[in-house]
């Protein structure tokens, strides 16, 4: 089974320290970053099947990562954090390619199920989820 | 009361009344939609407060700001309903909003040490704390002693269902409508308004001699379960005294109502239409010493309830049509099973008294 | 809103109200950007489309009683204008109202003509068809409007859908609604599908009892077939494995949304008779010929023939224009008596022979007349013959046949550059030369051009709506892409084969479609005149719709004309409009009251700008040390928004003073340079510039010589309260121009996260709930534009102008426009 590569920016340390165990336990391999200079470094090196990152940070706007990733890597499946009730941004988001995005604030389990449709869209059935991690 | 009506009614002699009656009618219900943002906004926090979220602070202050902003609209409504007499309520929001500031201030000092709360968990019980604390509603006009913003909302609501109910009195004083119901008399006096017609000019009188010829489907839901509730009928039938009088009037899909029985009222609003997130009911009910029991059956209805005492209400929203029908009904037999005298006298128990009510109703 | 102590109670109540009001009024700019966008993916009839016009109606009447407290009761007859209206939209909606389908699923056999609504009008005509003809229609079944609205529901997509498809109607900028259209079509490809929905296709295909074969999918759409044909818009998928019958359902629903239908959706306001999918599955005929029938030959004048189009196996390649037909003209009255045949086919080319026996001919124009009078009018019928000789028809609609071409004599002025072909659409065109060709972007077309292209191919669509005329090489008269240009009305000539060598890029021809020739250079003036109006103001055949004109058009531009007032409103738009703007009169006028009241006169803001602001601080606008100065500078307006725009309006680059380089002078830039050298009060021409400022507050009206400026903005840390209004109109040009430079605004504002809506030469952007450092970019951003735009219209003489001068103002090269 394909283990899912996952990227998260946050500039916020607590939704990295608090997701990465959670996506862990699902048999996905989870890098965290809260500098969004160093994310895109990174992705450089290594290409991730999901992008998480949040839409507000310091330095780089979410929607700027999306839009660096898009033409590059046209097969990471990119997810935006959004604030709460922000309806114009997720258009925005939408609008300039991201799969989905999920509102601020949420819980583990809710952007694991985003993941895990986002792996389905990749061709990866069963990825990330509950069930096909039983094995 | 000097208001808007008054002068409007002077000035525009022969308007139809029913233009001002829509008027009302919405901006009330605009209140009422604010109202139900509130309890919205204050099940998501208790929700999120629940340890399960990544939380983080920009959710209590967008929060925060959202329960300000709903509020500042309501008391603006309740401003324009009550000829500005609660202007005071705006000064009672801004000293709440400076303790959710002094909170927000103080936010970096919370600790976080290990086994303990985190900030953000913290800052939102506390900040739920003063944005939805519940409080006594003893002293309804005191504004000094809101101390929540949810309790400011409450006791807008409570001041603009009374300013409805003044509207809606006048129109106790005219002829009652003759049949109802299978063409029996109607139990109580009763007139009913079809604003659909007021507002086709030329339709003539919106006051209506048939009720089911309303064309507002909740208004004609509400008033068949009224006249025909089983409730009127009994040991108690009939003690219905002259002082009762339902004003009641629709447009599509809306309704409003008002129950005037002795000095008091009580009060429905109801949106009821094939999109759920439009739907609304709400009611306000002088329960006296039952309210006990009418708080458990509402509950038992999935109304959200507040209010201390004998004065009750009830909010549910966004259910699918058939579901927002069946809760008009409910409230309209209610109404008539508040109105007649308990039949246990003074020994009655909230248990029975909710059990006889579904008895009869199921 | 801190208020200071300074503003006496009654006051504090009307800066309260008119705050209150500004709040309403962007809220119901918004409730009719959601209700534009509605009518593109909703019908009227539906509950959630009812509801949100209801929502809108009462929120209207409820901003007209603000403006009524506010102005003390001066414009009372707004309420029953608001009345009449709410009475109409109301009115409307309850006729419109319908039954909405009940049935996930329904066998074809159990389909008819009257059921269009819930089965879409492919597969209602098709179950009509199945009663006349039952051998002649496969056993298949339709997934109906209702399981598009379970789908669209249970996956919470009407929000998302709906957000982006606001402010579509202004596409000045393609690529944002290609952008938008295929998110939208993402989020129903990666949605699931329902089980109710997977479920019923699983039955569909038993009942059937065709679960080993392959399937074809196809949408069904209501209106598809119907007065309004949308050809070729919707998806189709063919040989499709009964397991992957879920996919392909989510393929053709996302295809409602394709870019074309987008596009076509937004030029005919087509979705006020629009519908939701409904999806049609048939087993897959094993084809040996297929094609497409006509009862009567289109533009042959003779009512005798019918026109029939047939290839060697499936038809669908012929239909997308990719590959040549037989064309075969037979006898109406004796079936079976070809009158004509050429072939078109590869393989009938080939072997000299079509792909049609006189036996085949004459089942077909039997099965076409008995369908024509069934359904009371010439048909154009999509057919198959199977390996066992059975004929099947795959779906019927009523012909459309072009108006009688009007036989007027074109002047033989000089000899044609190309001709030849078959007439599309009858008329005449002029314009400019744009080769259409391999990798192309039909993005570049310049508006009004007389595209010739080597293949019509449905993709232009897209374009139709703003191009004068075509002609092309190839092309197949009873294809998608001559559909569509029927539709859009536009002259064409297919099979005009010398044309391509014959012109270049950019030269001016006129295209004479009715007698299919081309010219050299401008034979009818008028006709170029008409066409390019045409493209710049296209009459959207929704805009006659009643809801339209109800709510959405706007008809009061002018504040100054005399029939500004309550009486003339005659839309939602209309009466939010002079609400808005009489509120922010009536403030003015309390401003002056104040100033009486206190024997003190507004403060002046004095600057480089030459705008001679006078300034009312509505709390905390300004800094303590300066409010009792008469005259403030701007470093004493402490207000976050205030400071934002000034920001903008005093970027390096922009000059509020000099002449323009412009050389076209005239009056309006004589007036316009008077203004600039900073002379005079601005207040005396026109009327008076007005600045409101509280802390996070700004509301700035402007009047400059022609132009009429006006922004309200609230920028604070709460994102949900933030938004920014502008609205701009007017200048000294003509209107053209004027119109052109609107443009520019429009262009610059979507491109920058604004929400626009342009009448005329009005344009009126909002930006809601961004963060305080996004709404003081679009604040300053809005500063940079007034100093830039000021005396745009004396420079704009093209849509290529308003191209090139909206990238150099997004690049920031403000020094152009000095």
């Amino acid at each position: 089974m394909h283990t899912l590569k996952i990227l998260i920016l946050d500039d916020e340390p607590i939704v990295g320290k608090y997701l990465q165990p959670a996506l862990m336990k699902h048999e996905m391999e989870v890098e965290t970053f809260q500098d969004p200079d160093q994310a895109l470094a990174r992705m450089n090196e290594t290409q991730f099947d999901v992008v998480v990152t949040d839409i507000r940070m310091k330095g780089m706007d979410g929607l700027r990562v999306l839009e660096w990733i898009r033409p590059r890597f046209p097969r990471t499946k990119v997810i935006v954090i959004t604030g709460y009730g922000s309806r114009e941004v997720e258009r925005d988001a939408l609008s300039k390619g991201a799969f989905a995005f999920i509102t601020k604030p949420f819980k583990p389990r809710d952007l694991q199920l985003v993941i895990q449709k986002a792996a389905q869209a990749l061709g990866y059935p069963g990825s990330g989820s509950a069930e096909g991690t039983g094995l | 009361m000097k208001s808007w009506l008054s002068k409007f009614l002077r000035k525009e002699s022969g308007t139809d009344p029913s233009q001002v009656v829509r008027l009302r009618t919405v901006r009330f219900r605009h209140l009422l939609r604010h109202y139900g943002q509130m309890v919205a906004l204050c099940v998501d926090a208790a929700e999120k407060q629940s340890g399960e979220y990544i939380l983080d602070k920009a959710y209590v202050l967008s929060l925060t700001d959202k329960a300000f902003e709903t509020v500042q609209d309501m008391i603006y409504d309740l401003n324009v309903l009550a000829g500005q007499r609660y202007a005071g309520l705006y000064d009672s929001a801004d000293s709440i909003r400076q303790k959710a500031t002094t909170l927000f201030k103080e936010e970096s000092a919370f600790s976080a040490a290990p086994g303990e709360e985190e900030p953000e968990y913290l800052l939102l019980r506390k900040i739920r704390k003063v944005l939805f604390g519940r409080e006594s509603v003893a002293r309804p006009d005191d504004d000094a002693s809101r101390t929540s913003l949810f309790g400011i909302a409450e006791s807008a609501m409570k001041s603009a269902s009374d300013s409805m109910s003044s509207l809606m009195q006048p129109f106790t004083t005219l002829p009652s409508i003759e049949k109802a119901h299978g063409g029996a008399p109607p139990p109580i006096k009763t007139s009913v308004m079809d604003l659909m017609k007021g507002l086709k000019e030329s339709e003539g009188s919106s006051l209506v001699s048939d009720p089911f010829s309303a064309d507002s489907a909740a208004a004609r839901a509400f008033l068949k379960a009224f006249f025909s509730s089983e409730f009127w009928e009994g040991p108690s039938a009939g003690t219905a005294d002259s002082n009762s009088a339902l004003v009641a009037c629709g447009l599509e899909d809306s309704m409003s109502a008002v129950l005037f029985h002795g000095e008091e009222y009580d009060l429905f609003d109801a949106f009821v239409s094939g999109a759920p997130e439009a739907n609304h009911v709400y009611c306000r009910f002088q329960s006296g010493e039952r309210g006990p029991a009418v708080s458990a059956i509402l509950e038992r209805l999935g109304f959200s309830i507040s209010g201390i005492g004998g004065e009750l209400t009830g909010w549910i929203s966004s259910q699918p049509l058939s579901e927002m029908v069946s809760r008009v009904q409910a409230v309209a037999e209610l109404a008539v099973f508040l109105l007649q005298p308990c039949p246990a006298g003074p020994s009655w128990k909230a248990e029975d008294e909710v059990n006889r009510f579904f008895h009869k109703t199921a | 809103m801190n208020t200071t102590d300074s503003i006496p109670d009654f006051l504090r109540q009307k800066y309260r109200g008119l705050r209150h009001l500004l709040g309403a009024n962007t809220e119901v700019l918004e409730m009719m950007a959601d209700v534009e966008a509605d009518l593109l993916h909703l019908m009227p009839g539906e509950c959630r489309f009812r509801e949100s016009v209801i929502a809108l109606l009462e929120r209207t009447l409820l901003l007209v009683e603000d403006l009524d407290l506010l102005s003390d009761g001066r414009y009372r007859e707004l309420f029953r204008v608001q009345g009449r209206i709410e009475a109409d939209v109301r009115n409307s909606l309850h006729t419109t109202e319908r039954q909405e389908a009940q049935n996930i699923s329904l066998s074809l056999e159990d389909v008819d003509v009257q059921m269009a609504a819930e089965t879409g009008g492919k597969a209602a005509n098709l179950g009509e068809v199945s009663k006349l003809l039952p051998e002649a229609v496969p056993p298949g079944f339709v997934i109906t409007t209702a399981a598009y609205r379970l789908f669209i529901q249970e996956n919470n997509l009407n929000d998302r859908i709906r957000g982006l498809l606001r402010d579509l109607s202004l596409i000045s900028d393609p690529h944002l609604l290609k952008n938008r259209a295929e998110a939208i079509r993402d989020l129903i490809r990666n949605s699931p599908v329902p089980a109710g929905i997977a479920d019923a296709i699983i039955e569909g295909v038993a009942r059937a009892g065709a679960a080993g074969r392959l399937w074809a999918v196809r949408s069904s759409a209501w209106g598809e077939d119907g007065q309004w044909s949308h050809a070729g818009q919707f998806d189709s998928f063919l040989h499709v494995p009964v397991a992957k019958l879920p996919d392909a359902y989510r393929g053709v629903l996302s295809s409602r949304y394709s870019d074309r239908a987008v596009q076509y959706r937004i030029h005919t306001g087509s979705a006020e008779i629009d519908a939701p999918m409904a999806v049609l599955f048939m087993p897959m005929v094993r084809a040996r010929s297929a094609g497409v029938l006509y009862t009567r030959e289109p533009g042959g004048g003779s009512s005798e023939k019918m026109l029939i189009n047939s290839v060697h196996g499936l038809a669908e390649n012929m239909v997308q224009g990719r590959m040549n037909a037989d064309l075969i003209l037979a006898s109406r009255r004796e079936p079976g008596l070809i009158l004509e045949q050429h072939p078109g086919d590869a393989a009938s080319v080939a072997s000299g022979e079509v792909s049609l026996s006189p036996a085949d001919v004459r089942g077909l124009v039997e099965l076409g007349l008995k369908t024509e009078k069934h359904f009371g009018r010439p048909q154009d019928i999509e057919w198959a013959i199977d390996q066992e000789g059975k004929t099947v028809i795959l779906q019927t609609r009523e012909l459309r046949l072009a108006e009688g071409a009007r036989q007027t004599t074109s002047h033989e002025i000089s000899a044609p550059l190309a001709s030849g072909g078959t007439t599309i659409f009858a008329g005449r065109a002029v314009g400019e030369v744009w080769i259409m060709g391999q990798g192309r972007d039909l993005d570049s077309i310049p508006e009004a051009a007389v595209v010739i292209a080597d293949q019509a191919t449905p993709e232009l669509g897209l374009v139709l709506s703003r191009i004068a005329g075509l002609v092309a090489t190839f092309g197949n008269p009873a294809g998608h892409a001559a559909t569509l240009i029927r539709e859009f009305a536009v002259p064409s000539v297919f099979g005009m084969t010398n044309a391509i060598k014959a012109v270049g890029d950019g030269r001016l021809v006129s295209l004479d479609a009715t007698h299919r020739a081309l010219y050299d250079g401008v034979l009818w003036p008028d006709v170029q005149e008409r066409v390019r109006r045409r493209v710049r103001n296209p009459v959207r055949a929704g805009s006659a719709g009643f809801l339209n004109e109800r709510i959405l058009a706007l008809n009061l531009v002018d504040p100054q004309a005399v029939s500004f007032r309550p009486k003339s409103c005659r839309s939602i738009h209309d009466i939010v409009r002079f609400v808005h703007e009489k509120a922010v009169g009536t403030m003015f006028q309390l401003g002056d009251q104040q100033s009486r009241h206190f024997g003190r006169s507004a403060a002046v803001l004095k600057s480089g700008v030459p705008l001679n602001l006078l300034v009312l601080n509505l709390g905390g606008g300004i800094s303590s040390s300066a409010r009792e100065k008469d005259v403030l500078s701007p470093a004493d307006i402490t207000s976050l928004a205030f400071q934002a725009l000034w920001r903008g309006m005093t970027s390096p680059g922009i000059r509020w003073t000099g002449r323009t380089r412009v050389s076209a002078a005239g009056f309006a830039s004589v007036i316009a340079g008077a203004l600039t050298e900073g002379t005079g009060p601005s207040r005396g021409l026109g009327s008076n510039n007005y600045l409101m400022v509280a802390d996070d507050y700004v509301c700035l009206n402007a009047r400059l010589a022609y132009h009429f400026t006006m922004i309200d903005a609230m920028v604070g840390d709460a994102a949900e309260n933030n938004y920014v209004n502008f609205r701009f109109r007017g200048g000294g040009a003509g209107a053209d121009r004027r119109a052109l430079r609107a443009q520019f605004l429009t262009k610059v504002l979507l491109r920058s996260s604004f929400g626009v809506n342009r009448q005329g030469d009005l344009v009126t952007a909002w930006m809601r709930r961004y963060p305080r450092e996004a709404s003081g970019q679009g604040l300053a951003l809005i500063g940079k534009l007034m100093g830039c735009a000021r005396q745009l219209d004396m420079m704009l003489n093209s849509s290529n102008d308003v191209k090139e001068y909206a990238e150099k103002f997004l690049q920031g090269d403000y020094e152009a426009f000095a």
